[in-house]
């Protein structure tokens, strides 16, 4: 275990124990409702293939209808230590992309924006060498039935196995994606919005990606007690119990900065905050974003620059002892027109792109 | 709620005045006979005693007594000698009034019904200011959280005392943080007060005398923190006859045995504690079922009267906490690790040797050691580790001490006192990928000189003038790393690292601290006090989260992290009133702290070598006024106090990173504006007590939102992040409570021959069940539409049963 994940366990432990023992948590009349001025910056350059997306916004107030207005028609670039400089292309809604760029692992990027009026500039950040990934393997693992109180399998848990540098000042995340052919591509909905049946996609290369989400799923590590050794049984993706197949993921292994380590760890650690005894003081969560012109305003997010990793692996699940498979929605029914085909559409949930991996 | 806690608050303070009615001049008589009530034959030379006007008579030979009083009601009390005193109210009217008492013999001694162990005449009388004594019959009256009589507790009653919330360690004194509170329980200091993370407190109701909390004019005998010192003292154990006493309650059960092995000369006192509440688990949600919160405590005390000149007494303490969570119960919250076991305990010792060379001149000779460790441990092979941290206090000390001079008594003394710390070490288990840390024990040593003489000036005044001198030498083994000038202290900005040998002197400091305390009476019953003290503090509690962990790290000061240095003036009025029936004070002080610590954003303090990386000092102020006013005798007593107490910090860096706030001052964690305290007793007969407590205070600070923006990161897409800014600007809901207690003892006269005596406690603890926010977080959750929520601590009522006994 390294230092994060040990207090981790420290704190939220304790913590929730505590709570569970005597406390309770319930909603609490206390909105925030003005806007704080700065605007948001989010991206990250990588040695894997482009292009990268910046998206500005404006930061919104913490209420429930606040809203992240679209900064558009800013000035964004990018520039490296060798002096090269590429703009990126205004897409719409915020979001700014690079057209040849592809990051090289060693060299040194900077984000810089004009917006406004006002000048910003990312500090500059070094794209890490990345350790390679020795192994994965996976190992079931047994829960109690909450309702029958039976022992039964729960899941697999997907471990790696890699290599820590010799010097120190090591950071890594780790995160996972697994892809499953698509058999639909839309839907055709009742009046409520309920769907009645699948539509199939129109090309038989579709994939619905599935994530970890969630704060739990910031996976970050840090070499501090671990340094020069092997990283042995890392945990990096829990498979849930599901159809009797082979379930493909795909691993990511990043090597980040220091600065991209207690950015990812404050987030994660603003987002578990469950206000208990033993958490810190919720703080500000520290970005690499600086107003040029004026160094007092505060800017938010982080531009990164880190170095990829990425594997397959299938968790072979065709013998377990148990399934819950879903039966997904229902085919279309048989004769009369044959219904239409839908799109492969390209989402954050769908792509028509082969993984990499895949067999 | 808001209503019936003002109605409450009405009823407390209306009971507390009820005998103040006006009365009419004209002066009646009271004619009365005290009868024995076995043999029916008059009694005489008994007391009859008028509370409200503190005046008594003595009946004669055929028990007839005569009392002249203006007409009113009044509380008499009829005592004698071996028979059970008698309260009685009685309503006098225009001309001649007659009452019969009839007394029956008691076979016990009924104790006071009285809130103090001092003379009320004290609270105006003694030089003393910002000091409160609670002897532990008044601290059993509080009612009790899950029957748990809790010393810690009971001193959120007194003015100037607060606490972050609900269930954690320690107190805030006087705008002090937790580790400004020097506890000594007979001379040696605790480290941690607490059982269960903070639920009840490390002292066993069965061992303690009494307890005493000095937070202004702090006597010089006592030195190395900032802002008070509490100073518990255990019972001499009887050294005439066996006796026991014990309790069998919800969460934990005590036995304690006494009595002389050499009559007269040596006796001993054994009590032991211990929780027997894994049922309550048992009880609870399927996850919790597994998890195992255990703790027992064993308090042994030795006296052995040498000679007629000579004593020795030795205090042995010995408490251990043990808290296991199961696999089931960390799945909810995604912790890797099957269990985990968190313990932690305190070692400590006393050897006092005490020789009066002649009346009221006394020579004592005191030797201390401590241990406090705490580990957590995590059995999984691949993970496994073990966690531990400790601290060990070796303290000797010698003082005179000269109270036969009519307008001199003096002390003198010297103390040094040895630390010796175990920041962290991390162990891995055999097959355990951890790598093991070790990080550098920290030693160092401190010996004071202190000398104090209470000198009487006049009739009306009198000052305790003190002065102690302090040094601290921090020793190597050392590595002490050094840092570039031109960058914030952190890793990276390391430039070489300085090694320093065993007993090298790594950094010194050292000061005077002046104690003063003076009073000036103005006549019998009212006098002002002044007091003013400086207090320096070598050894912090170093932790970042709301409530301290027991497992938090102690650290002494070094080149980095300098001493904490506190300096409080304190002005008080003192008066009772109605023949001492009714004592008052009011007292403002102004505390100005040197080297206040505060953290870094987000600092990491487990594990890090370089805690100045982690750490910010800077200045610190409090200022306050604590208003009291007790009522000693009647059938209802009590008292309440309400506290107005700011602190404030400012951290001033000289980069950006080390600034807190951006360097303007900023209230600290545990600032709480007001507080009103209320606590009565009402003992209608000998049988019954009941006892109410009602607690208000404002809320504590906290670090809220300015706003939020929405991540695009795939993994936690749309997750809302909250922008925060400025630190601890906002304010957690306000924190009120009512607890009740009854009490019922056993009739004295019921089985007078048998000498086990039961009673049974009732409590209510947080009687309307009110939801009290311990902390306010923000989090947008897609399934709620709340932003902001609250969480309670003891959000419910909690009710106990405990059955006493003595023998």
């Amino acid at each position: 275990m390294t230092a994060a994940g040990f207090k981790k366990l420290l704190y939220k432990s304790v913590g929730w124990c505590l709570v569970l023992m005597a406390g309770c948590i319930t909603p609490y009349d206390g909105d925030v409702k003005e806007v704080p001025p700065g605007i948001v910056v989010q991206g990250f350059i990588s040695n894997e293939e482009g292009p990268y997306t910046v998206r500005l916004t404006t930061a919104a107030n913490y209420t429930y209808a606040g809203l992240n207005y679209a900064i558009e028609n800013a000035t964004v670039y990018i520039t490296d230590n060798e002096g090269n400089r590429e703009n990126l292309v205004h897409k719409g809604l915020g979001e700014y992309q690079t057209q040849t760029l592809r990051g090289q692992t060693g060299r040194t990027y900077q984000l810089h924006i004009e917006a406004n009026g006002k000048r910003y500039q990312s500090r500059p950040e070094t794209i890490r060498p990345v350790s390679k990934i020795d192994r994965v393997y996976d190992e079931s693992y047994r829960i109690i039935d909450p309702n029958t109180r039976q022992d039964i399998l729960g899941g697999w848990k997907v471990y790696i196995d890699t290599k820590d540098p010799a010097e120190s000042g090591n950071y890594y995340r780790w995160s996972w994606k697994h892809y499953k052919q698509a058999v639909f591509c839309g839907s055709v909905n009742d009046r409520n919005g309920n769907p009645l049946y699948g539509l199939f996609c129109c090309n038989a290369n579709c994939w619905d990606i599935v994530r970890c989400m969630g704060p739990n799923c910031i996976n970050v590590a840090n070499d501090a007690l671990i340094n020069g050794k092997n990283i042995t049984r890392q945990e990096v993706a829990e498979v849930p119990v599901g159809c009797l197949d082979r379930y493909y993921i795909e691993i990511e292994q990043q090597a980040l900065s220091r600065d991209a380590y207690v950015f990812w760890n404050t987030v994660k650690r603003m987002l578990q905050n469950t206000g208990g005894m033993f958490d810190v003081t919720p703080s500000a969560i520290p970005g690499n974003m600086t107003n040029v012109t004026n160094p007092d305003e505060d800017v938010f997010g982080y531009f990164g620059a880190i170095g990829v990793e990425r594997v397959g692996y299938y968790v072979d699940r065709t013998g377990a002892d148990r399934s819950e498979c879903d039966m997904g929605m229902p085919y279309p029914p048989t004769g009369g027109i044959p219904p239409p085909c839908a799109p492969c559409a390209e989402s954050l949930y769908r792509t028509a792109k082969r993984p990499g991996f895949w067999e | 709620m808001h209503c019936f806690y003002r109605i409450t608050l009405l009823l407390l303070l209306g009971c507390l005045s009820f005998s103040t009615v006006a009365q009419p001049a004209q002066s009646v008589a009271l004619l009365g006979t005290i009868t024995n009530a076995a043999t029916g034959k008059p009694m005489a030379n008994v007391h009859v005693f008028v509370m409200e006007t503190r005046k008594g008579v003595q009946t004669d030979r055929d028990g007839f007594f005569l009392l002249t009083l203006k007409p009113g009601t009044y509380n008499l009390k009829v005592s004698f000698l071996g028979f059970t005193s008698l309260f009685r109210e009685v309503v006098l009217r225009q001309g001649e009034n007659r009452v019969n008492f009839e007394l029956e013999e008691d076979t016990r001694l009924l104790e006071e019904v009285t809130v103090t162990t001092g003379k009320p005449e004290e609270n105006v009388q003694k030089v003393e200011i910002g000091a409160s004594r609670l002897n532990i019959r008044s601290i059993q009256r509080i009612p009790a959280f899950m029957g748990e009589v809790d010393v810690m507790r009971s001193l959120l009653m007194l003015p100037g005392v607060t606490t972050v919330g609900e269930g954690t360690s320690g107190v805030n004194v006087r705008g002090g943080s937790v580790d400004q509170n020097l506890v000594l329980m007979d001379d040696a200091p605790l480290f941690n007060t607490s059982h269960l993370f903070g639920f009840f407190s490390v002292f066993n109701q069965d061992a303690v005398r009494d307890v005493t909390l000095s937070r202004g004019g702090i006597s010089s005998q006592y030195g190395g923190r900032a802002s008070s010192v509490l100073d518990v003292r255990l019972k001499y154990p009887n050294s005439e006859k066996f006796t026991g006493s014990g309790g069998i309650g919800l969460v934990a059960s005590r036995l304690a045995l006494e009595g002389p092995l050499v009559k007269g000369k040596l006796s001993t006192l054994l009590a032991v504690r211990a929780s027997f509440n894994d049922f309550l688990f048992k009880l609870g949600p399927d996850n919790l079922r597994g998890t195992k919160a255990n703790f027992y405590d064993i308090t042994n005390k030795w006296y052995w009267k040498i000679s007629e000149r000579d004593e020795l007494t030795l205090t042995g303490y010995y408490s251990d906490d043990n808290f296991k969570l199961a696999s089931d119960s960390l799945s909810t919250v995604e912790v890797n690790a099957s269990a985990s076991l968190y313990g932690y305990s305190t070692r400590s010792g006393t050897l006092r040797w005490q020789h009066t060379i002649r009346d009221e001149e006394t020579l004592e000779a005191v030797g201390v050691l401590s241990n406090y460790s705490a580990s957590i441990s995590v059995p999984d092979s691949a993970n496994a580790l073990d966690l531990r941290s400790g601290i060990l206090y070796t303290n000797a000390r010698v003082q005179y001490t000269n109270r036969s001079g009519e307008r001199h008594k003096y002390l003198a003394g010297a103390s040094a006192i040895s630390y010796g710390i175990q920041p962290n070490t991390l162990t891995p288990g055999p097959h355990s990928n951890v790598l093991p840390v070790d990080l550098e024990r920290e030693h160092a040593v401190e010996a004071a000189l202190y000398v104090e003489d209470e000198w009487k000036l006049s009739e009306q005044v009198s000052v305790v003038a003190g002065l102690r001198y302090s040094h601290f030498l921090r020793l190597g083994n050392a590595s002490v790393y050094r840092y570039s000038p031109d960058l914030p202290r952190s890793e990276d900005a390391v430039t070489e690292i300085e090694q320093y040998a065993a007993g090298e002197v790594v950094k010194s400091y050292g000061g005077f601290e002046p104690r003063l305390a003076l009073r000036w009476t103005l006549n019998p019953a009212t006098s002002v006090k002044m007091g003013y003290n400086r207090m320096i503090q070598y050894l912090h509690l170093i932790s970042n989260t709301t409530s301290a962990l027991p497992t938090a790290r102690w650290a002494t000061s070094s080149q980095y992290l300098r001493p904490q240095v506190a300096d409080q003036v304190s002005v008080g009025l003192f008066r009772n009133l109605n023949n001492d029936t009714y004592e008052t004070s009011a007292e403002i002080y102004y505390k100005k702290l040197q080297n206040a610590v505060d953290y870094k954003d987000g600092a990491d303090i487990i594990l890090n070598p370089a805690l100045e990386t982690a750490v910010l000092q800077g200045r610190g102020r409090a200022y306050g006024l604590e208003m009291m006013t007790k009522k000693n005798t009647g059938f209802w007593t009590g008292w309440v106090s309400y506290t107005y107490a700011r602190t404030f910090l400012q951290i001033e860096g000289e980069f950006p990173e080390e600034r807190v706030n951006r360097g303007r001052w900023y209230p600290a964690n545990y600032d709480r504006p007001h507080t009103l305290n209320a606590m009565a007793i009402y003992r209608p007969s000998v049988t019954t007590t009941f006892s109410f407590n009602f607690t208000f205070s404002s809320g504590r600070p906290g670090t809220f939102p300015k706003g939020r923006y929405v991540l695009y990161e795939p993994t936690i897409f749309g997750a809302n992040v909250p922008i925060y800014t400025d630190r601890n600007l906002g304010r957690i809901p306000n924190y009120h409570r009512l607890d009740f207690s009854v009490t019922f003892d056993e009739h004295p006269d019921k089985h007078p021959d048998r000498r086990w005596k039961g009673s049974w406690v009732f409590s209510l603890y947080n009687v309307y069940a009110r939801k009290n926010a311990f902390s306010v977080f923000y989090n947008i959750r897609p399934y709620s539409l709340a932003t902001a929520y609250k969480l309670s601590i003891f959000g419910t009522i909690f009710p106990s049963l405990t059955y006493n006994f003595k023998f």
